[in-house]
């Protein structure tokens, strides 16, 4: 996968937290999370993490 | 990942400490190791496998692994190490095998062990550290044996295979996200209710919320699952109107070739006739061999009675002369009007008596019985005429029919040529009915997915409805605020994935196919033909041919279907960001000269690191020259009888 496509892929994901009136940077990061604990078998922690961020994005 | 050295000891076939030390230039990413079959090139394969993730439970695998040799004398630890750098880190993995007695009577005998060093430290969760490198289940198009990988161009891929295409994705990144939402979703709903049930209307409204809530959630399901059938309907509907498409362009042909077998039948019953007719004639034929002597005595009479007709017109005429001189004599005038003297009275009765000597002669003269003659042969020979007649007749239509019979058969066999793959009508029809009951489902379940969405619309407005009314409640304690607000954001981020996930699949599917079809362009022996390839929903892969059809993946060659999924392999590892060898056993497996040779020019461009475990079949002299520029190490298995084991060595 090239940087263009890394780069259209978050362009994605950006327009749409934009488009469904998502705080920035939100779904990015969520989907990140996920990319970085996807073999890691302790979904929990994975869970708590995002619980945090939409603790923390919901004041926003 | 890219590896940088193999160390392997008493591994299966393999005796002792061997190594395979990789070259670090980056333009000679080929490492070539050649060996005869059954000397251990697949042994080499399966020991990187086993380095990464193990997997050896059963006994019997675990064993095979340990060298016999090795173990008879008194050796009895096996492992295979793995040095790699991958994100600008060192890693070292050693997995081994050890027992403590020979010979093994079960799996307890031997123990397994594994250790993962990054950049001199150990990893701790080493199952974990490797997948997030490489994913075991991705693994399968990084290592792969050659002729195996045509599974990938089959009519339906499994479960197991879709998983993986996505994992190598990163599509389930997003899928996660989404569960997890889900059930992060239920537990904030949870938290409300209890806050909510503080007062009897707010919990009155939380059941309400509750129960549509799972009325929408089943909703949801059913449309998904109506979505999820009605698109692979629509996927079947398509191959059988591809199918039926085809089969209609060759049903004029179809209905010629019923046309000319049914005139082909009238031809060869006329033709039946006619040889019954000219096999009647044979004894009529006789005559025609008498028609020379019939001819030749009919022309015989006929100059008979003109030579007899003569006679009987001098008869006639000498009648005529008597009468006349009678006239002459008993008037005694000429006809120039001279009176006759005695002399010519004389003269005159001399000549009467000459023709009343003719006429006496002729007195038996008759000219019936020749004419009888005449006409009877006449008819004779008008009999052999029409026999000959309708012999040359029967000949010529014969000839005709047999002449219009090569014509049929001719044509036929060039209709058979080309309806060679034309189904029977049964099978077309079965098709047709076919396609008819899955356009019906098709129908049904659009119906299904409306009835369900109109109902989920009006259960979110429901929702939506009874949203406000919790927000008019006039509670509004900060707790519930923030629960509220939380319980928001995930619903949109849900409907923001779901709405991304159908984006990043169609994108990702494009770059497959884009890649793909350049790298099957490349590859096949059918440039002009084929023009591409395309990805259908569920990551099958099928040929377009120029005219913009797809081809029947039954219809090409194993070789075919061994490039078209090479081509989807390539186009795969375009759009991962998992980055690891290639590791190709059997790399040609059967492909014709052509496409080995396009495959050749093609493979340092697979990937970073290409390792090619190769027989003399496979690369030899006549065509190591295409790759040759590309080799950057080269080893030979040599198999050793004594030892009934194999040693890698480093050649060239």
């Amino acid at each position: 996968m090239t940087a263009e496509d890394d780069e259209e892929e978050q362009k994605l994901l950006a327009n749409m937290e934009k488009e469904f009136g998502i705080p920035e940077g939100f779904l990015i990061e969520m989907i990140a999370l996920e990319k970085e604990y996807l073999f890691q078998l302790r979904r929990r922690s994975v869970i708590k993490n995002i619980e945090k961020m939409i603790a923390e994005f919901a004041e926003d | 990942m890219y590896l940088q050295k193999i160390k392997i000891k008493n591994f299966g076939v393999y005796n002792g400490e061997n190594f395979i030390v990789f070259d670090k230039d980056n333009n000679k990413n080929i490492c070539l190791i050649d060996g005869n079959n059954g000397y251990g090139k697949t042994t080499l394969y399966k020991a990187i496998y086993y380095c990464l993730y193990g997997v050896m439970e059963k006994y019997k695998e675990r064993m095979d692994n340990m060298n016999e040799h090795a173990l008879s004398n008194g050796d009895l630890r096996t492992s295979v190490e793995l040095h790699f750098i991958h994100d600008g880190k060192y890693y070292q993995i050693t997995r081994s095998l050890a027992t403590l007695k020979y010979p093994i009577t079960q799996i307890n005998d031997i123990s397994e062990a594994v250790t993962m060093l990054e950049d001199g430290i150990t990893v701790k969760n080493i199952d974990n550290r490797i997948n997030d490198i490489l994913p075991r289940e991705a693994s399968q198009f990084f290592f792969f044996d050659g002729e195996d990988i045509k599974r990938y161009a089959s009519l339906e891929n499994t479960e197991a295979t879709r998983e993986a295409i996505e994992l190598v994705l990163g599509i389930p990144a997003i899928r996660y996200a989404l569960q997890d939402l889900d059930s992060i979703q239920k537990d904030l709903i949870r938290k409300r209710r209890k806050e909510m049930e503080k007062s009897k209307n707010q919990a009155e409204l939380a059941e309400r919320e509750e129960a549509n809530i799972q009325n929408i959630k089943l909703r949801e399901e059913k449309i998904e699952e109506a979505k999820k059938k009605k698109k692979k309907f629509l996927s079947i509907k398509e191959e059988l109107l591809e199918k039926l498409e085809e089969q209609k362009i060759l049903k004029p042909i179809v209905e010629q070739r019923r046309e000319l077998t049914k005139r082909q039948v009238e031809i060869d019953n006329k033709i039946k006739d006619i040889k019954g007719e000219e096999k009647e004639m044979y004894e009529k034929l006789s005559y025609l061999i008498l028609k020379p002597l019939i001819k030749k005595a009919y022309k015989k009479i006929v100059e008979e009675s003109k030579a007899k007709q003569r006679i009987f017109d001098e008869i006639a005429s000498a009648k005529a002369m008597i009468k006349e001189i009678d006239r002459i004599l008993r008037t005694r005038k000429c006809i120039c009007g001279d009176t006759i003297n005695n002399l010519g009275e004389k003269i005159l009765k001399e000549k009467q008596k000459t023709y009343q000597k003719k006429i006496k002669e002729s007195d038996k003269f008759t000219i019936g019985d020749i004419l009888e003659k005449q006409q009877k042969l006449s008819e004779i020979l008008r009999i052999v005429d029409k026999i000959e007649g309708d012999y040359k007749n029967i000949l010529r239509r014969k000839e005709e029919l047999l002449f219009e019979s090569d014509e049929i058969s001719s044509e036929l066999k060039s209709i058979n040529k080309k309806l060679h793959s034309t189904m029977s009508q049964e099978g077309y029809e079965k098709l047709e009915e076919k396609y008819k009951e899955v356009d019906l489902e098709i129908v049904k379940l659009a119906q299904d997915i409306k009835w369900a969405e109109e109902e989920y619309k009006a259960l979110s407005s429901e929702q939506e409805k009874i949203q406000n009314e919790i927000l008019e409640s006039k509670i509004r304690s900060p707790k519930l605020e923030k629960l509220n607000k939380q319980i928001g954001l995930i619903n949109k981020s849900k409907d923001a994935l779901n709405s991304y996930l159908e984006k990043i699949i169609a994108i990702k599917k494009r770059r497959i196919e884009k890649e793909a079809s350049e790298v099957f362009k490349e590859l096949t022996n059918k440039k002009g033909v084929f023009v591409g390839v395309k990805i259908n929903d569920d990551y099958t892969i099928r040929i377009v041919d120029k005219d913009g059809g797809i081809v029947d993946t039954d219809k090409i060659s194993a070789g075919e279907k061994q490039i078209l999924a090479l081509s989807f392999i390539a186009g795969l590892r375009k759009s991962t960001d998992k980055q690891a060898p290639v590791v190709m056993d059997t790399p040609f497996g059967r492909l014709d000269h052509e496409h080995k040779t396009n495959v050749m020019k093609f493979l340092h461009r697979l990937a970073n690191q290409i390792i090619l475990l190769a027989t003399d079949e496979d690369v030899n002299e006549d065509n190591i020259d295409i790759i040759a520029p590309y080799i950057g190490k080269k080893y030979e298995i040599q198999f050793q009888p004594d030892k009934k084991s194999s040693v890698l060595m480093e050649v060239g």
